[in-house]
């Protein structure tokens, strides 16, 4: 049986310790939304409804955490991109706002309490804490890392284009950036959460000298003012970050998320000593494989990562929507089955 | 091979957009043949980028500066070729599947794919099953590439083979997938041909299907 309370298995594990057993916590979204029976853009537009599913999937698998995230574009939508809503999927942005200097100049740090869906956002994370959050860690999007923000607002591939025709535009967009996050940052840790999660899916295609230059900078910023807030945070990538895992946890963060493609064995080597490692069970082996395939696949990564504590098990990214529910539940028994501490390699 | 276009291949690879247009100039100045530029300067120059792409030598950012170094050599060729009978690899009908709006994969597989010689249909993002099948009719590829960015949107791979399937060209074309979530394991056992990890890794599967046919 567990004795722990799931709020302080995570809290531990962020600390570097070692808690009763290896904390589980995949970060379900349009899953979330699914196993609550709602469509994506009923989950995402409503603070009720995100808050609701949030905890129904964490309550439905026995999670540790709860993970409150609307999408990814909501910061871009306060500063004014227009955003396509598919009626049962992620909402995306129509196209880039900024083009030119002029564009540039107009572009506001919005307002939390304001603008866009930030106060539903905001709203939701009251929900939660005052529902779980004695219980369950409470994990908060604000969402994208600086430098995804700026992807989103002028485009990937102008953003990609401007680091070699004019870094200095794409620096000046990255301090706007980098203030919307703080501030919305302050918005979410006011609710009393427990974490921030700041995603950088595109992270993993730029090369370590570039990320150096136009992320980590602006991430390290936006965490220490969460840090003096007593708020930790998270950093997602997707895809292969082996490149860049130190520079990952030169920011300051307290957890990194990553994708399967990474070694987690080779991430625990190079920067388990200095941060929470959060993953990386194959999200495609969730969704297709069996739960036989899931417990073996989680079986590996609590051996590879766990010994010593600062791990979290979970999926390497946010698993689809029609997961079958007996995949997650293995997912979470594996925790329970073979991430008892104390743990050796 | 004459310091000109071996020039034009070394402002290729170093993304320089400027250069490259005006070397391809010097280059038809000096009579160089406008199909010689385009394969043993242009394209040369790309292979070797999707090489040091795939050794993950260099990053996308470095890529894009390259195709468009390439693109703006090609805009100066295009007049002079037009008539020209220029060597196509082959024709590859190219889209992020339905619900899936992220083209940055795709349009690398893309930049890659023209830069080993396919002619590319691109059509877009969010594209239906049925739109796919259009495409197929129309411009009777060698090939289709599908990619998705999400894991809530790669089981849409496999509903627009099913359409394929349905609508009975499925067996005229071979089926690539990519995107971040997809694997060569997803690829199986959805029924597709092939899976390729990046963008450099498609060019060369697309060139191997295309030969074993």
């Amino acid at each position: 049986m567990d004795k722990m309370r799931p709020v302080e298995r995570i809290k531990l594990a962020v600390e570097h310790k070692q808690p009763d057993r290896v904390p589980v916590f995949p970060v379900c979204v349009a899953h979330a939304a699914k196993n609550y029976g709602i469509t994506y853009r009923d989950y995402c537009t409503s603070a009720e409804n995100l808050a609701r599913a949030a905890i129904h999937c964490s309550r439905t698998y026995g999670l540790d955490g709860v993970f409150v995230q609307a999408c990814g574009w909501q910061e871009a939508e306060a500063m004014g991109v227009e955003l396509y809503y598919p009626e049962d999927n992620a909402p995306s942005g129509k196209a880039p706002i900024v083009k030119t200097r002029e564009e540039l100049k107009k572009l506001r740090v919005p307002d939390p309490l304001k603008d866009g869906r930030m106060p539903m956002v905001v709203k939701a994370n009251e929900l939660v804490v005052k529902e779980v959050g004695h219980e369950l860690y409470v994990k908060s999007q604000i969402d994208q890392a600086p430098f995804a923000l700026a992807c989103e607002l002028v485009g990937f591939e102008q953003a990609f284009l401007l680091m070699y025709d004019d870094p200095s535009f794409l620096h000046e967009l990255l301090e706007i950036c980098t203030e919307t996050q703080i501030r919305y940052g302050k918005a979410i840790a006011s609710t009393g959460v427990h974490n921030v999660f700041m995603g950088e899916a595109i992270a993993s295609q730029i090369s370590p000298a570039q990320y150096k230059e136009f992320s980590l900078p602006y991430n390290r910023r936006v965490i220490d003012a969460m840090h003096e807030l007593g708020v930790t945070v998270t950093l997602h990538t997707c895809g292969n970050s082996s490149y860049i895992l130190e520079l990952m946890a030169d920011t300051g963060a307290d957890i990194i998320e990553f994708d399967s493609m990474v070694d987690i064995a080779e991430a625990k080597r190079r920067v388990g000593d200095r941060v929470c490692l959060q993953g990386n069970v194959d999200t495609g082996l969730v969704l297709q494989g069996t739960p036989d395939e899931v417990e073996a696949a989680a079986k590996d990564c609590i051996e590879k990562a766990a010994s010593g504590g600062g791990f979290i098990l979970a999926c390497g990214c946010e698993p689809a929507p029609n997961t079958p529910q007996a995949n997650l539940h293995a997912l979470v028994a594996a925790a329970k089955k073979y991430g008892r501490y104390p743990i050796t390699q | 091979m004459s310091d000109t276009l071996k020039q034009l291949t070394e402002a290729v690879i170093a993304g320089n957009a400027t250069l490259a247009g005006k070397i391809t100039e010097q280059a038809l100045a000096e009579g160089i043949a406008p199909t010689k530029v385009l394969t043993d300067g242009l394209i040369a120059g790309m292979s070797v980028v999707g090489v040091r792409f795939k050794a993950e030598e260099i990053f996308v950012p470095e890529v894009l500066i390259a195709a468009r170094a390439m693109k703006t050599g090609v805009e100066i060729l295009r007049p002079r070729l037009a008539g020209e009978a220029v060597p196509m690899a082959g024709t590859i009908v190219l889209g992020t599947v339905q619900g899936d709006l992220h083209d940055i994969g795709k349009n690398l597989v893309a930049m890659m794919m023209e830069g080993v010689g396919f002619k590319v249909i691109d059509l877009g993002v969010n594209v239906a099953p049925e739109r796919f099948v259009e495409a197929i009719n129309e411009h009777e590829p060698d090939l289709v590439g599908m990619s998705a960015l999400l894991t809530t949107t790669m089981p849409m791979m496999k509903e627009t083979l099913e359409a394929f399937k349905a609508a009975g060209v499925r067996g005229r074309v071979k089926v690539v997938v990519g995107g971040a979530p997809v694997n060569e394991n997803f690829a199986r056992q959805i029924g597709a041909d092939g899976y390729a990890p990046d963008a450099g890794s498609a060019a060369d599967l697309a060139k191997a299907l295309v030969v074993t046919g």
